[in-house]
């Protein structure tokens, strides 16, 4: 069921339309049509599954997740905690824990080549040079007793070995000049920075060698909400200039509306939605995907309360049988309970993971899309 | 820095002044006269009386811990022995090298062995070699050192008569059953404490942004993991140390090794008050003297700990830098 490639066309969903901070505001993503050329395939994750074993305990954290993002684009992975959002990025990095963790099945051609069989020493090479990683949390990211400079300099030599020392540093100062962090202070200490300016100093490093892909991890979740939009949109202004990829991991779907070309809902380790960022954000069509947008707030909107979902996400290691949603789902019939969920396509490159489209559609007043 | 130091310095001296009064109330109640000790049972009671007035112990203990406080902090001076009539700094001074040779040496091949083993059985976590040296290091951290000495002693001494079982006399061969002895614990507890601290900075974030930076994983484990890693061992290796100069009274003992601890021991057990204070005050300044070498070495190979000691200097007043040291 899996198995669909999405053939969509991709009639540019490129560049980046909005520095408004308004999440729904898809239309304004025709504007920005042919800005860029079409971008050509770079990475494409095939029925990828991960597990987790502890003991006799097996977690399936990842369950045949199949997605592609072409050069310049951007996809953002949208899920709760514990939905199996890092370990897509970290099983394509693959610096999935040494213990325990495995790829089940799925392929990730990266190039052509999958990055799950390559062999580590030429891995060493893609990690950090052709698709790097910004990490969630910018404290910890960075190493606490060496300067920033001797870091970023220390990954763009490690990638250039043909570089003097000298001249990686002034590449190195010349990155972090680019995020915001001037030259006098590159040889201060993590601790010595700011939340915001540590995580600038991690953008720097993981766009230092100029990546293919970029994998972000909720780059902003850690930081102050006030922080959270400059440093969004440094990173969002130099992957543009740069035409880096990005795979966008984040819960904030107001984030999302701001930064992505292509959204896809991750729900118990299975994308439930994919889709462009106007066809999602126009037309969810999932229960799950309608439920988060039910749980944002709206400040045009009348109503005092959000709407939460009902229920917690149940337990990767305990996931239900059929529709993993169903145990929350406002529509679960008898059939979500077990077997395969079909995947509908929708027209375009949406499609959605349901049993009971049509229901959900009458309920939420929305006509068929396709 | 240098005003954190002379701190420091100054501390020592409250610490001192505090440890000199609980050991000198101890023996002060201990049970047993110095006199009798030294003159032995036939001493008649003006013999006795004379001695008594003669060592000052007849006098109130108030007035007793006030000379002894007055002669060690303004004359400077530990005294002489009651029995030997020595000057006690000068015996200080004799015996040290004996037991700061068992320590350095013990302490030093102990990191060298257990920082290797504890770094291998983190990066083979639940392997076999894991497995191995957590067997083995818990059950040499369980047998008491003095133990591990006789059954050194027995084999290596006596059945193959490789080395010496007693004395100073041989040199180096001397101190390898005693330094092997204190090693043994050291080591298995260094190794431990090696891995715990590798596995947790391993599992730290950085790391793993190490490797998604493309870093190998040996260079991630040697040149990004260990350095952290290293930190808490600084602690470990110094209490070892600063624990075994004193702590190597029974070992000394064993091996008739004529260092601190068997002055120490030989003087508690003759009654020998200044002796053992000497003692006590010269290896509380030394431990004291040790704690702050750990802090600054730990300042050295840690710039967040650097910046809370540099508080005073302008350069790390920047307004993060501070926002950041508070949240600490």
């Amino acid at each position: 069921m899996k198995e669909e490639r999405f053939s969509h066309e991709r009639g540019g969903m490129h560049g980046h339309p909005d520095r408004d901070h308004h999440p729904h505001h898809p239309e304004r993503d025709h504007d920005s049509v042919q800005r860029h050329a079409k971008g050509e395939e770079l990475l494409k994750v095939n029925n990828l599954s991960v597990e987790y074993t502890a003991g006799k305990k097996i977690t399936h954290a990842v369950n045949g997740v199949t997605f592609e993002i072409r050069r310049g684009e951007s996809l953002a992975l949208v899920g709760e905690s514990g939905c199996g959002k890092s370990t897509v990025a970290k099983a394509i990095l693959g610096i999935l824990p040494d213990r325990g963790a495995r790829i089940s099945s799925g392929e990730m051609l990266f190039e052509g080549k999958d990055l799950a069989t390559i062999p580590e020493k030429e891995m060493e090479h893609i990690r950090g040079n052709k698709i790097s990683m910004v990490f969630q949390d910018p404290m910890t990211a960075l190493n606490p007793v060496k300067r920033i400079l001797t870091q970023v300099s220390a990954v763009i030599r490690l990638h250039n070995p043909e570089l003097s020392k000298r001249e990686a540093e002034d590449r190195a100062i010349e990155m972090l000049k680019t995020v915001g962090i001037t030259p006098d202070r590159v040889r201060d200490y993590p601790h010595q920075f700011s939340g915001g300016q540590q995580q600038r100093v991690v953008v720097a490093i993981g766009l230092s060698c100029n990546p293919e892909l970029l994998l972000a991890d909720e780059p902003t979740t850690a930081l102050d909400v006030t922080i959270q939009a400059q440093v969004l949109d440094m990173m969002t202004e130099l992957i543009r200039e740069r035409n880096t990829a990005m795979l966008l991991i984040t819960h904030n779907l107001g984030i999302v509306a701001e930064t992505c070309d292509y959204v896809a809902v991750l729900y118990g380790g299975e994308i439930v939605e994919y889709g462009s960022k106007r066809e999602v954000f126009k037309n969810p069509s999932h229960p799950y995907t309608i439920g988060l947008f039910g749980a944002l707030p709206d400040i045009n909107s009348e109503s005092t309360r959000l709407k939460p979902i009902d229920g917690i996400m149940p337990e990767p290691s305990d996931l239900p049988a059929g529709c993993k949603f169903h145990t929350r789902c406002p529509y679960a019939t008898e059939c979500c309970m077990e077997g395969p969920v079909p995947v509908v396509e929708l027209g375009g490159t949406h499609r959605c993971q349901c049993h009971n489209l049509d229901a959900v559609r009458a309920a939420t007043g929305k006509e068929a899309a396709v | 820095m240098g005003r954190y130091i002379i701190r420091r310095l100054l501390i020592t001296i409250p610490i001192i002044i505090a440890v000199v009064i609980l050991v000198f109330t101890l023996l002060y109640f201990t049970p047993g006269d110095p006199a009798v000790m030294i003159l032995g049972n036939s001493a008649s009671t003006e013999e006795l009386d004379a001695y008594r007035e003669y060592l000052g112990v007849d006098q109130p203990y108030i007035v007793q811990l006030g000379n002894y406080l007055y002669q060690l902090f303004i004359k400077l001076d530990l005294g002489e022995s009651w029995v030997y009539r020595t000057n006690i700094s000068t015996e200080i001074a004799n015996r040290m090298p004996y037991t700061a040779t068992i320590c350095v040496f013990s302490v030093l091949v102990g990191a060298l062995i257990g920082i290797p083993l504890g770094v291998t059985a983190a990066v083979n976590q639940d392997g076999l070699a894991d497995k191995i040296i957590l067997v083995l290091s818990s059950v040499l951290t369980c047998i008491p050192n003095f133990c591990i000495a006789l059954f050194l002693i027995v084999v290596f001494a006596l059945n193959l008569g490789w080395l010496p079982a007693y004395g100073t006399s041989e040199g180096i061969r001397s101190y390898i059953l005693p330094c092997v002895s204190i090693m043994i614990g050291g080591f298995s507890g260094i190794a431990r404490q090696m891995r715990s601290s590798m596995l947790e900075v391993i599992r730290s974030d950085y790391v793993t942004s190490a490797r998604a930076q493309g870093f190998s994983r040996n260079s991630v484990y040697f040149r990004h993991a260990l350095p952290n890693a290293l930190i808490p061992i600084i602690t470990i290796l110094g209490t070892q140390f600063a624990a075994g100069l004193g702590g190597t009274l029974i070992l000394e003992t064993i091996f008739s090794i004529p260092g601190l601890g068997l002055y120490v021991q030989g003087s508690i057990s003759k009654r020998d008050t200044p002796a053992v204070l000497g003692c006590v005050v010269f290896l509380s300044i030394l431990f004291c003297l040790v704690m702050l070498g750990i802090d600054l070495v730990y300042a050295l190979v840690d710039p967040r700990i650097r910046a809370q000691y540099e508080e005073g200097s302008k350069r790390h007043h920047r307004k993060h830098g501070r926002k950041e040291r508070a949240e600490a």
